[in-house]
């Protein structure tokens, strides 16, 4: 069953909303009824918000829950910014995977929400937030890791070509140093007449 | 058949995606302020979640079950530009068209 209706509850979800996002942004009951789209669905709906009003829309589910969901995306946003600048600065924006990044944006934003699982301390969040930290290091040395592996492997496989190249080069040398020109001649004299 | 409160729901999903420069979870989309003013179920919004996801219009980060995601890259330009959705008929409905 729904709980007591006030006036607010009247108005349209957008309007609802929007009263919850300007009194998260710490607007005054005047200044909410002086924002036109406010201003404009009470004209429409006749249902005024009086400061008594509001008070008790603020103590509704769907203002705590619309204000709970603005600290929670805040954290989220935050820690995606503060991973994008960690990982920039390290310089390792584009290598660490995208599992470690979000990984790493997740344990961020628990310490910056200040939310932890039961039976965790803040020292088991950061020892969480170290190995984190770790494992994108660890990616990102594997990968330069492979990367050396597989230029090892070209200039191995070049090398081997120049060998072989070398090689047939001096066979060649040694075949040219053997020609008879002077059969040569005579055989081209005999087919073609030159 | 989707009416137009399913739209405003699969574009508050995009909205809040591009919030995040990476991949994003369904649960932290679920309570951005964008989605929560559709006052969808959590049925409703998975359903288009993954509708989206098979679209392509979001893409999965392998290893959660599709449970995280991020704007494609094609999304994300169209958002970055334009700050809307791409217009299309099952973010906007045909009228789009």
């Amino acid at each position: 069953m729904g709980g007591p209706r006030n006036n607010l509850s009247w108005h349209p979800a957008a309007v609802r909303y929007r009263v919850y996002a300007l009194h998260y942004e710490g607007y005054s009951a005047a200044q909410i009824n002086a924002d036109p789209e406010v201003a404009a669905s009470v004209a429409k709906t006749g249902y005024r918000l009086h400061g008594n009003t509001l008070k008790a829309a603020y103590r509704s589910d769907e203002c705590r829950r619309y204000l709970a969901s603005r600290e929670q995306t805040y954290a989220a946003t935050e820690a995606d910014r503060i991973t994008q600048a960690v990982l920039g600065e390290a310089g390792a924006l584009a290598s660490v995977t995208d599992v470690a990044r979000y990984e790493l944006a997740k344990e961020i934003r628990a310490l910056i929400g200040g939310v932890l699982d039961e039976g965790e301390t803040p020292a088991d969040r950061v020892e969480r937030l170290t190995r984190s930290l770790a494992t994108v290091s660890r990616d990102e040395a594997a990968k330069m890791a492979r990367l050396v592996e597989e230029r090892d492997a070209e200039i191995a496989r070049l090398n081997d070509r120049i060998a072989r190249l070398q090689e047939d080069n001096s066979r060649l040398r040694e075949l040219a140093g053997q020609v008879d020109s002077a059969a040569v001649a005579d055989e081209m004299d005999k087919r073609v007449g030159v | 058949m989707a009416n137009k409160r399913m739209f405003r729901l699969r574009r508050a999903i995009l909205a809040a995606l591009c919030d995040y420069s990476s991949h994003q979870d369904l649960d932290t989309v679920a309570m951005h302020p964008a989605v929560i003013r559709e006052n969808s179920s959590p049925e409703e919004l998975r359903v288009e979640w993954e509708n989206l996801t098979a679209w392509g219009i979001i893409e999965p980060l392998p290893g959660y079950q599709g449970a995280v995601c991020r704007l494609s890259a094609a999304t994300r330009q169209t958002m970055d530009e334009t700050g809307n959705a791409p217009r299309d008929a099952r973010l906007w409905g045909h009228e789009v068209l």
